[in-house]
């Protein structure tokens, strides 16, 4: 079953200078139970392609859909609950709520499905919070402030909260760009789990590791994508400032 | 966990820009109160001074109006008593007597039969009391080589029908003589003397003092011998009748009566020391009340004065207050709108993860606007509450009643103030106030958060 479908999209950045193509007709699926890497040098696009899967950056041309459902047709708000709802969210440099504590962090997803009819109330959201917590590891670091955690562990707690929903795809921008060994493994495995229960994962990275996880991984550049791994030359002319600047994290 | 909750501990976490923004509507509320107090309490004290004033003119006026009223009443017992004791006199004339002879000269030239005293004593006339027949004469005192007024009098002839009264007048015995008093002033005469009057010899009984009128060149000596003196044997000028009695048109009454005993006279009112001395008390009374109505007149016109005085000064007050109050709002909101903004800038990253998360346009533009609801709310009481003590701290110092000795004008205002139906509105609407002006100050601020392209966000980092 194909969870997301990107159908020759495409997204262009305006640019003072010139328009920065960072999406070129890219045509891509993501079954269930599919974990799927997307490699590629700074600038190339995997930023853009994940957020525009994320249905967080509408593109200028051709249809995304998830879940047999075509998000940038839907209201902002529908397309926000959509959002909470069926996609989880891991990025590199976690994204933790600075002033709330690691539980509070693991159960803020809880408030967007909050009043929508498809919540799941104060309980059952503590319960799921608990069980991540312990998971991974975080139990005894509940009530820490993510400035008082170390990088693996803000990035378990990312990914704590990006799973608290169940969501049906999990995004992941370069989760073990600041991990040492254990905490990207401890990651990894995560991704690999929630892929094994049912779910689907893409990941854009340049961790050979991460990548090494993945079910199957595609190359991007210049805004494509491919299935072979582009020449030396092809990636380094495929950086554009722009771009890079964009994923300036990569 | 829920939006409130999130609201909470981001306040707890940045407590300065919240403490800042509530600082800035504890001084936006704060100014609106305590003007207010001090707006409320001019108009309380300027009312509590014009009471006073009021009170005091009309105690002053009250005081005045029964020290009159006293006066009054004495004037009219004494005027009773006077008009009861002495009455008042009438003279009774011959129909062709010219009044004015005796106003002119002192004396008269028409005589009539002396019976006709005896006459109005048979009769059972009730207004008259006291009836003396009278000769009245100016002539020459030979002897003396000066003139003078003779009187002659035989005393009061008895009403018959009428108690014995105690006589007002006594009668003169033959061959005395009272003087009046210019008379015997300039003639050196004494009580005892002998003089001779008109080729008779008279003794001195009596000096009169000095009244002010015709008596005082007037010699009283008895009626028979000065109808010898005169030639007017069983004539009289007119029959006195004193201690007349009856109220309303009096004159008119005994006109009517005599008319009917005694055709063929006339009857006129005898100018008398109790009249004038009513009339003086009656014009003491006229004075009184003409000094009770510039009392009043006083009292209100410092009234008046007072009151422009009060408006004059409530009129500055709200003046300044017009003035400082819309900039203090002005700053206040922009000062909270600053701090709303700067807080979303601050809170971008936060902004786009919850975005990504699934949060709604409207629950990022709760989280927003919920703090500045809270800032308002609890900036508007604290700063009503601060408005309450400034504005009784400070009020004081603008009502100006230090001036107004003895008039306990800010003896409990503030109280009577705080539970009056429109300062308990001010506090009401207070808190609501602040509430909405923190909120319409954040409102672009949270807009701009609600907003907010998540992706933008995301991609900046």
């Amino acid at each position: 079953m194909t969870l997301l479908t990107l159908d020759r999209v495409s997204k262009t950045y305006s640019n003072a200078k010139a328009p920065v193509r960072a999406l070129r007709e890219v045509t891509l699926d993501v079954d269930a139970g599919t974990f799927l890497a997307i490699r590629g040098a700074s600038g190339c696009g995997k930023s853009t392609l994940l957020l525009t899967a994320g249905t967080l950056l509408a593109p200028d041309a051709g249809e995304v859909t998830i879940d047999g459902q075509s998000p940038y047709r839907m209201s902002s708000d529908a397309r926000a609950m959509f959002r909470g709802r069926t996609l989880g969210f891991v990025f590199q440099q976690f994204h933790l709520v600075p002033y709330l504590n690691v539980l509070e962090n693991v159960m803020a997803p809880a408030l967007a499905l909050m009043g929508t009819g498809s919540g799941i109330g104060e309980e059952v959201t503590r319960l799921r919070a608990d069980e991540l917590l312990e998971r991974f590891g975080l139990s005894g670091r509940w009530n820490h402030t993510p400035a008082q955690l170390s990088s693996g562990e803000r990035q378990r707690c990312a990914l704590a909260r990006a799973l608290l929903n169940r969501p049906r795809l999990l995004l992941a921008d370069e989760p073990t760009g600041n991990l040492d060994g254990e905490n990207a493994a401890i990651v990894l495995t995560a991704m690999r789990e929630f892929v094994r229960e049912g779910g689907a994962v893409l990941l854009v990275t340049h961790d050979d590791r991460a990548a090494a996880e993945a079910d199957q991984t595609l190359w991007m550049t210049q805004g494509c994508v491919c299935e072979t791994e582009p020449s030396q030359s092809d990636q380094v002319a495929s950086i554009d400032p722009s771009v890079a600047a964009l994923d300036r994290a990569d | 966990m829920s939006l409130s909750h999130l609201i909470l501990r981001e306040l707890s976490h940045r407590k300065l820009n919240f403490a800042l923004s509530v600082l800035a509507v504890v001084i936006a509320a704060l100014s609106i109160v305590s003007a207010d107090l001090v707006l409320r309490r001019d108009a309380e004290v300027t009312r509590r001074i014009l009471s006073a004033k009021q009170a005091e003119t009309e105690a002053a006026v009250e005081e005045k109006l029964q020290r009159v009223t006293a006066a009054g009443a004495d004037l009219e017992d004494t005027i009773r008593k006077q008009m009861l004791g002495l009455g008042f006199n009438v003279l009774i004339l011959p129909q062709n007597q010219d009044p004015a002879e005796l106003h002119l000269k002192g004396s008269l030239s028409q005589t009539m039969p002396e019976s006709y005293a005896q006459r109005l004593a048979d009769s059972k006339i009730m207004t008259i009391n006291h009836l003396l027949p009278t000769v009245l004469k100016q002539v020459r005192w030979p002897e003396r080589d000066r003139e003078v007024i003779l009187y002659g009098t035989r005393g009061e002839v008895p009403l018959m029908h009428r108690d014995m009264k105690k006589p007002m007048l006594d009668a003169v015995a033959p061959g005395q003589m009272v003087v009046g008093y210019e008379i015997h002033r300039q003639l050196g005469l004494e009580v005892g003397q002998q003089v001779d009057f008109m080729g008779k010899s008279f003794t001195i009984s009596r000096l009169h003092p000095e009244r002010g009128s015709s008596d005082d060149v007037t010699l009283w000596i008895d009626l028979g011998q000065a109808q010898e003196l005169l030639g007017l044997q069983n004539l009289v000028h007119a029959v006195l009748a004193l201690e007349c009695e009856c109220v309303g048109d009096r004159i008119a009454m005994i006109r009517q009566e005599i008319a009917g005993i005694l055709p063929g006279t006339q009857v006129i009112e005898r100018y008398s020391q109790a009249l004038a001395r009513a009339e003086a008390r009656t014009k003491a009374k006229w004075v009184a009340e003409q000094s009770l109505d510039a009392e009043r007149k006083s009292g209100q016109a410092e009234i008046a004065r007072e009151l422009a005085s009060r408006e004059r000064l409530r009129r500055e007050h709200r003046q300044v207050a017009m003035l400082v109050i819309p900039i203090v709002l002005l700053l206040a909101a922009t000062a909270v709108g600053l701090l709303a903004h700067a807080n979303v800038r601050y809170r971008r990253e936060e902004i786009g993860i919850l975005r990504a998360l699934g949060l709604r346009t409207s629950q990022v533009l709760v989280v927003f606007l919920g703090k500045a609801v809270l800032s308002g709310v609890i900036g508007g009481i604290v700063g009503l509450f601060l408005g309450i003590v400034l504005g009784t701290i400070i009020g004081p110092r603008f009502d100006g009643v230090s001036s107004l000795s003895g008039i306990p004008a800010a003896d409990g205002v503030i109280s009577t103030i705080l539970f009056s139906p429109g300062f308990i509105v001010t506090m009401v609407m207070t808190p609501l106030l602040a509430t909405a002006l923190a909120t319409l100050a954040s409102w672009v601020a949270a807009a701009l958060a609600a907003s907010q392209d998540a992706a933008i966000v995301l991609q900046g980092e």
